[in-house]
This record gives structure tokens, sequence and C-alpha cells, in this order.
């Protein structure tokens, strides 16, 4: 219960700091800042779901994680790892080539990375562990 | 590997909600099992086998036995 809290409120900790960025923000908004803001929102949206299924699992009393959820987070998590040193490697050579602010690539990285995880979960939800 | 958890859950007149709590699993791995999405733990499969009252190899089958092959 306490973790799907958590999930909750961190989930809604992006969220603000995000849309206090953009409120704040002096520079003009590029077309790039508007997809930044709609991956963090469809992000914010993946944690609100889990939070909430973790929480109706608690209400139904039944586990809130189990052998099945748990092997799909790991192999999620271990996927997105993977492939994301591929995708550090790429930014690695794109970096001198366009003149992005190092803290902007990072930023992009770190989001590529959780769109990584995003997926790489969806795509386990979907096919499922066998012969894992 | 197939397995025949909806046929015995049919017969022990159980839910997939029942044999989950059963179990200590969510419904969902009980979803995914019976669509054959996963195969499960040693233990999981031994605490199925356990409500069916009967063996894992009588619940739980390789490719090569077929359903035909099973002990009633």
């Amino acid at each position: 219960m306490k973790r799907s809290y958590l999930v909750l409120m961190v989930s809604a900790l992006v969220l603000v700091t995000t849309i206090l960025w953009l409120l704040n923000t002096e520079k003009p908004m590029h077309i790039s800042d508007f997809v930044q803001f709609g991956i963090i929102l469809v992000l914010v949206g993946f944690g609100v779901f889990v939070g909430i299924s973790r929480l109706k699992s608690g209400t139904r009393r039944e586990p809130v994680e189990d052998e099945l959820s748990i092997k799909i987070l790991r192999k999620a998590s271990s996927t997105a790892y993977y492939i994301s040193i591929y995708m550090w490697l790429g930014f690695m050579y794109i970096s001198d080539k366009i003149e992005w602010e190092s803290h902007r690539l990072i930023g992009a990285g770190i989001l590529g990375m959780a769109v990584l995880f995003f997926v790489s979960w969806i795509f386990y939800k979907t096919i499922g562990m066998k012969d894992v | 590997m197939y397995n025949r958890i909806k046929e015995l859950r049919a017969r022990f007149n159980l839910t997939q909600d029942d044999l989950a709590n059963k179990v200590s699993v969510r419904r969902e791995t009980i979803v995914f099992l019976e669509k054959g999405k996963y195969n499960p733990s040693l233990k999981l499969a031994h605490d199925i086998s356990v409500v069916f009252n009967c063996r894992i190899e009588d619940v739980f089958l390789f490719e090569e036995n077929t359903p035909g092959d099973l002990k009633s």
C-alpha cells in the first residue's frame, strides 16, 4: 500500500514540476518542448495507472506483487537498460553534430530510458513470460 | 508447456479469483497461465497441483505429452 501511494506521489510531483517549468520558462517554446511534455504526460499516466492498479489489488485482498509481476518488472528493467546503452552511445555520437546543451541531452536520455522501460513493460505484459 | 488449469478449475467449480486467492497470486497470473503465456515457478506449480489434489505432471505437461495421454 505504501509503495502504491509513493508511485502516485512521485507521478504527481513530476507533473507539478513539469507544469511549473512550462509556466516559468522564459525561453520561447519549441515543438521539441511540447513533444517532451507529451512524453512526460504519458509516463505520468503510466505511473498513475500502476499506482491505481496496485491500490485496487490491495482492496481486492490479492497480493500487490506476485512472481509474474516481479518477473515482468525485472525483465522490462533489464531490457530497457540493455537498449539504453545503445541509445546513450547514439547520443554521444550525435552530441557533436547538434547544438544541445549538456543538461538538455541528459534530460532527453533520462526521458528516453523511461520510455524504453514503459515500452518494454507493455511488451512483456502483452506477450507474457513464456520460456524466459 | 501445456496446462489443464482451466479444465480442472471448471471441474472443481473454482473461479480465477478463487484459485488466485488459494495460491496467493494475482488473478492476472492465473489468466496468463491459462492462456499459456507464462511458465510458473516450481512452487506455484506445486501449490496449484495441491489445490487440485493431483500431481504437478497431471496439471502441467510438456508439448510431447498430449492431453489424451493423461491419467484421469
